[in-house]
């Protein structure tokens, strides 16, 4: 069986990787980069969370009784995650304390958000569909 | 692309540990990745080994270390929800995945493969 | 490794010593550690990269996406350590293959593929966890000790 490792050489087991590296960063590209502002009460919101310091950029949605949030951060301040999602949760509570909160650092409750942002300024979405994937949001954030 | 970065950096920081432990503690691989392994386990006790993972992904995640980290991560959630018998009954809770891919992959290797000289 | 040496020396020890000092590589400890950090640091790359598309295309979120990444890469371990090309790899890396997850797949699956002969219960059943069973051992020995201060912590303390 020694003839094996002939047929597999290192430099071809190189390409299947480099052939994967290809296939995944191609296939990574059906969300929006950019968040598009919906009404005045969401602008509101993001620019509340964005005056955090470390935070670059952030998504907020509205529901009757909830609040979805989610934020990126500069990569250096990844280390305190923790402290700046707790500061995020503080402000938003503050500002709308009869809302049940939900914020998140999460890069797919992020991605999530911003699609749903971006559908719902550009496309027409139901009322149950909203419903359905905030709280598929919801169930990401908690991770 | 910074968490490529930062998880190559990370990532390649704790293999050049297990390199020193290896080369300057003459230790086998054996005993390097049990060190590892208990390493993460207390740093999680710590706290300290989840912003590493925030900080770095896959740079955390894929060493061993995480293997002793994500142990005592199941069984702090099965006792929070269960008491001190969780300890016991959630260790192999977020592990199971680890574990049980390289049981099954290793069995069929073992029909698929014959050992080379 | 050899600072010093006994004074008296003959003429041909000195010339093999010339000689083996020339075979030696100059700094094999930091150039251990280098290899490490390259194989190492890019077998986490790519986890990266794994764990991105996990949470780009399926329903993981960053931290459930580690699971996934996991069996991937020791699925490609296993793969690669049947195909005899992960020892070569290890051969070269040191410690940069053995610390990821895929040096634990890839001693589970050397272990089990040498005992295949051996015959399935015997062989390979009882020897897979032969090199790797230290780590689970001692992990979860460690895992349970650190979970069960923190818990009487939590009672206790606060």
């Amino acid at each position: 069986m020694l003839v094996t490792m002939k047929v597999f050489p290192l430099r071809r087991i190189l390409f299947c990787f480099m052939f994967l590296f290809l296939l995944v960063s191609c296939q990574a590209g059906d969300y929006p980069k950019k968040t598009v502002t919906l009404n005045e009460e969401t602008v509101q919101a993001e620019t509340l969370i964005q005056n955090i310091d470390p935070v670059t950029s952030a998504v907020a949605i509205h529901n009757e009784k909830e609040l979805y949030a989610a934020a990126e951060v500069e990569h250096m301040a990844r280390l305190r995650l923790e402290s700046i999602r707790k500061e995020a949760h503080e402000r938003l509570t503050d500002q709308w304390p009869e809302k049940t909160i939900f914020f998140s650092t999460d890069k797919k409750a992020l991605l999530e958000l911003r699609k749903l942002n971006n559908d719902l300024a550009f496309k027409s979405v139901s009322k149950k569909e909203i419903d359905k994937r905030l709280s598929k949001i919801e169930e990401y954030m908690k991770g | 692309m910074m968490m490529y970065l930062w998880a190559f950096i990370v990532g390649g920081i704790i293999c050049v540990a297990g390199q020193l432990l290896m080369d300057k503690a003459k230790l086998t691989p054996g005993h390097t990745t049990t060190i590892l392994v208990i390493t993460g386990a207390v740093l999680d006790g710590l706290g300290w080994y989840e912003p590493l993972i925030d900080f770095a992904g896959a740079g955390a995640t894929v060493p061993i270390t995480s293997f002793g980290n994500s142990l005592v991560h199941g069984a702090m959630a099965e006792a929070e929800q269960h008491g001190i018998i969780g300890v016991v009954t959630g260790i192999f809770e977020v592990t199971s995945a680890g574990i049980s891919a390289a049981i099954i992959f290793s069995f069929f290797a073992a029909l698929c493969f014959r050992p080379k000289g | 490794m050899k600072m010093k040496q006994k004074p008296p020396l003959t003429d041909a020890q000195r010339t093999y010593q010339k000689f083996a000092a020339k075979d030696e590589p100059q700094s094999p400890v930091l150039l251990n550690c280098l290899k490490a950090f390259l194989i190492g640091g890019s077998i986490c790359a790519f986890g990266q990269l794994v764990q991105d598309f996990f949470v780009y295309n399926f329903d993981f979120n960053e931290q459930t996406a580690s699971n996934p990444t996991i069996a991937v890469l020791i699925f490609i371990a296993v793969l690669l350590t049947g195909f005899g090309v992960y020892d070569k790899i290890a051969q070269f890396a040191g410690a940069g293959t053995a610390v990821p997850v895929t040096g634990f797949a890839n001693a589970m699956s050397s272990s089990a593929i040498e005992h295949r002969t051996e015959g399935l219960v015997q062989g390979v059943g009882t020897n897979m966890f032969k090199l790797a069973g230290p780590v689970i051992v001692f992990g979860t020995t460690a895992a349970f000790v650190v979970a069960l201060i923190k818990t009487l912590w939590g009672y206790w303390g606060g």
